[in-house]
């Protein structure tokens, strides 16, 4: 039995962490059910207003796609293409050179995580500061953001006010509104400095040629009227046909998300410079970044997620162990399908999440794309196994198969369960398996009696 | 990468999935009926000021209101604050200075329409005169005409993106992010006021 990262991981996890997290994905559980319930009382509809979001997003991408070039370049918005991560960094940083820009205020974006734009800008001498409340409390420690809606969900409000005395946003102050009007002082100045706004976009339109953004904070508006450029960034998958259709994925978004009837603020970008105080450039940069040979293999369904966040809010492994357990930006089980995916050829380093998985189904019963994601997790096993990458508890089952398809071997086999009560676990409990042990334990074993009980009553 | 390369890419990897038709749907497959209900005013006040958003049709009971919350200075467009007469009470500029983001108690700005359904505002940058003015002060009055309320999201849809730029607004700027607590007024208005006139 070799060593499991995620199990690594877990032996080291605080519990005053895996406590928020599991409190506040359960609790995002519940408040989707609730306010879904409560807009659709109607038999079937949510099932029916979730298939159209998966049918909307079967269609295939390519005609929408150039539809919605064409309409931005007609809204004089200058439309970029990158191959991958490389690409799109650079493409920014050019257009920050070109403008002799040295601040930038970013508008959340799971996108601009992928590519890593911060530290890249940074390293260039740009000042990149997240503008939601969550991205900036990991930012200024150098996180990954655990959950891909809210960032800092595993975070505590005394560590936080720790870092903001750290890093001089304000005095020690552990008070939840206290921490926000200190992060709203200090991000003011930033907004009215910031030469580009970097946003990536919920959905883009593709009749209207038209970014939309959503967000709670009002950081969208903020940016949009205190920078000068605005830059999008998005993967191609973020196209959909026209404001129609819109009107189903703003319906299931935000209840999917955090159980709120709309997110409160919902931009609608169609180019720059139509008020005094806003962005007078607008760029959209699309990223493929590995979305094409998803596209066409077996996980194409991915594509259609909406980055609510609700199956990892809905599964058991991750309400117990965070998002940075999967080591990557996307966790829970969205990264277990894409994280792999998007990591090229370092697939194998990822070999570990599929199995961090029950298949409970859970996550699709919430998903509001409706994507089957317990059958490509599935898939995902198959594809690392394939790849003949060395896979933590790969245990062989060939034996268990022989002694589960002979009904006499099986017979005889079942009483001897009762020795597993004798086994000295604590003995094991050293190395790799020692481990895994720790945190699980092996009930006792009551049964073995059925087949008796059934031909005296049965 | 170049554009034809980039489309390309997409066009080969479709090949191998089924090719899908749009799929028909109405608005009645879309609409929260419970959330809708009634006529879109009612619907549109009940939604918003269960978000905390307040609504005033009176001018009186605005400026009490203003004047408990301690506000003396505003940013005004200039139509409205005449239209509203509250610079008899309040200190009214119709410039936003962005040199002195913080010096103004509020800002008001016409609302382009209402949504029922969600109980948003919506603001177009056609009708409104500075962004800035909607988005700094801790206190922002969107003025919406009652006439100007449509019943659903798929309706306001069909008006919206006509626009460089449009914005629903459905409640004060919030955020969870320390443990889950609500807390009002993130970046933008803790106090979010629509005043609907005939």
């Amino acid at each position: 039995m070799s060593e499991q990262p995620i199990d690594k991981f877990c032996e080291t996890l605080n519990p005053t962490v895996k406590n928020a997290v599991t409190l506040a994905s359960v609790g995002s559980t519940i408040a989707r059910e609730k306010c879904l319930a409560e807009a659709y009382p109607e038999d079937g509809k949510v099932d029916r207003l979730r298939e159209l979001a998966n049918e909307i997003r079967s269609v295939r991408p390519s005609a929408n796609f150039e539809k919605a070039v064409e309409s931005l370049e007609r809204n004089g918005v200058k439309v970029l293409f990158a191959k991958d991560g490389d690409e799109a960094r650079k493409m920014v940083l050019d257009i920050a050179k070109a403008k002799n820009a040295k601040n930038v205020v970013k508008i959340k974006s799971m996108t601009t995580e992928e590519i890593e734009l911060n530290r890249f800008l940074e390293e260039n001498g740009i000042e990149a500061i997240e503008t939601d409340l969550g991205e900036l409390i990991i930012q200024i420690d150098n996180e990954r953001p655990s959950h891909i809606v809210k960032p800092a969900i595993h975070r505590r409000r005394d560590d936080i006010a720790r870092s903001f005395e750290k890093h001089k946003i304000a005095p020690y102050d552990d008070n939840p509104s206290h921490i926000t009007l200190n992060a709203r002082r200090y991000l003011r100045k930033k907004y009215f400095a910031a030469d580009i706004v970097v946003s990536g976009a919920n959905y883009i339109l593709a009749k209207e040629g038209t970014v939309v953004l959503a967000t709670n904070e009002g950081n969208s508006r903020f940016s949009m009227a205190g920078a000068k450029t605005h830059i999008a960034i998005a993967g191609f998958e973020k196209v959909i046909p026209s404001a129609r259709e819109l009107s189903v994925f703003l319906n299931l978004l935000a209840r999917s998300a955090t159980g709120q009837n709309s997110t409160v603020y919902t931009d609608f970008v169609s180019g720059a410079g139509s008020a005094k105080n806003s962005p007078q450039e607008m760029y959209v940069i699309f990223l493929d970044n590995g979305r094409s040979s998803i596209l066409g293999d077996e996980f194409a369904e991915i594509l259609k997620c909406m980055r609510c966040g609700a199956c990892m809010n809905r599964c058991p492994v991750f309400r117990l162990v965070g998002g940075h357990a999967y080591r990557a930006v996307y966790p829970g089980p969205l990264g277990i399908v894409l994280s792999p995916l998007l990591a090229g050829e370092k697939i194998a380093d990822f070999a570990d999440l599929p199995k961090a998985c029950t298949l409970c189904g859970g996550c699709a019963d919430v998903c509001p794309a409706k994507i089957n994601l317990p059958d490509l997790v599935l898939k995902m096993r198959d594809k690392i196994k394939k790849r003949k990458a060395r896979v933590a508890n790969d245990v062989n089952l060939k034996p268990w198969a022989f002694l589960a398809s002979s009904p006499l071997l099986w017979r005889m086999a079942v009483p001897l369960n009762k020795l597993a009560n004798l086994l000295p676990l604590d003995a094991f409990k050293i190395g790799p398996l020692g481990r895994w042990l720790k945190t699980r334990t092996l009930p006792k074993f009551k049964g073995g009696n059925f087949r008796k009980w059934f031909s005296k009553n049965g | 990468m170049d554009k034809t390369d980039f489309i390309n890419r997409i066009k080969a990897a479709e090949k191998n999935i089924p090719d899908a038709k749009l799929p028909e749907f109405s608005k009645w497959d879309v609409i929260s009926t419970t959330a809708a209900a009634g006529t879109p005013k009612e619907a549109f006040i009940r939604n918003f000021t269960a978000s905390h958003g307040n609504v005033f049709e009176s001018v009186s009971a605005l400026v009490t209101f203003l004047k408990d919350k301690g506000c003396k200075r505003g940013v005004a467009d200039a139509k409205l604050a005449d239209t509203l007469g509250l610079e008899n009470t309040f200190e009214l500029v119709r410039e936003f200075d962005r040199q002195n983001p913080d010096s103004y108690d509020f800002g008001i700005s016409k609302a382009s329409f209402a949504i029922g359904e969600s109980g948003a505002i919506v603001l177009k940058d056609s009708d409104t005169a500075d962004r800035m003015a909607t988005i700094a002060p801790w206190v922002h009055i969107a003025v919406l005409n009652e006439a100007d309320i449509v019943s659903s999201i798929a309706d306001a849809l069909e008006k919206t993106v006509d626009n460089p730029y449009s914005i629903f607004i459905a409640a004060p700027s919030k955020t969870t992010d320390v443990e889950g607590v609500l807390v009002e007024g993130v970046h933008g208005p803790g106090v979010q006021i629509c005043f609907i006139t005939k």
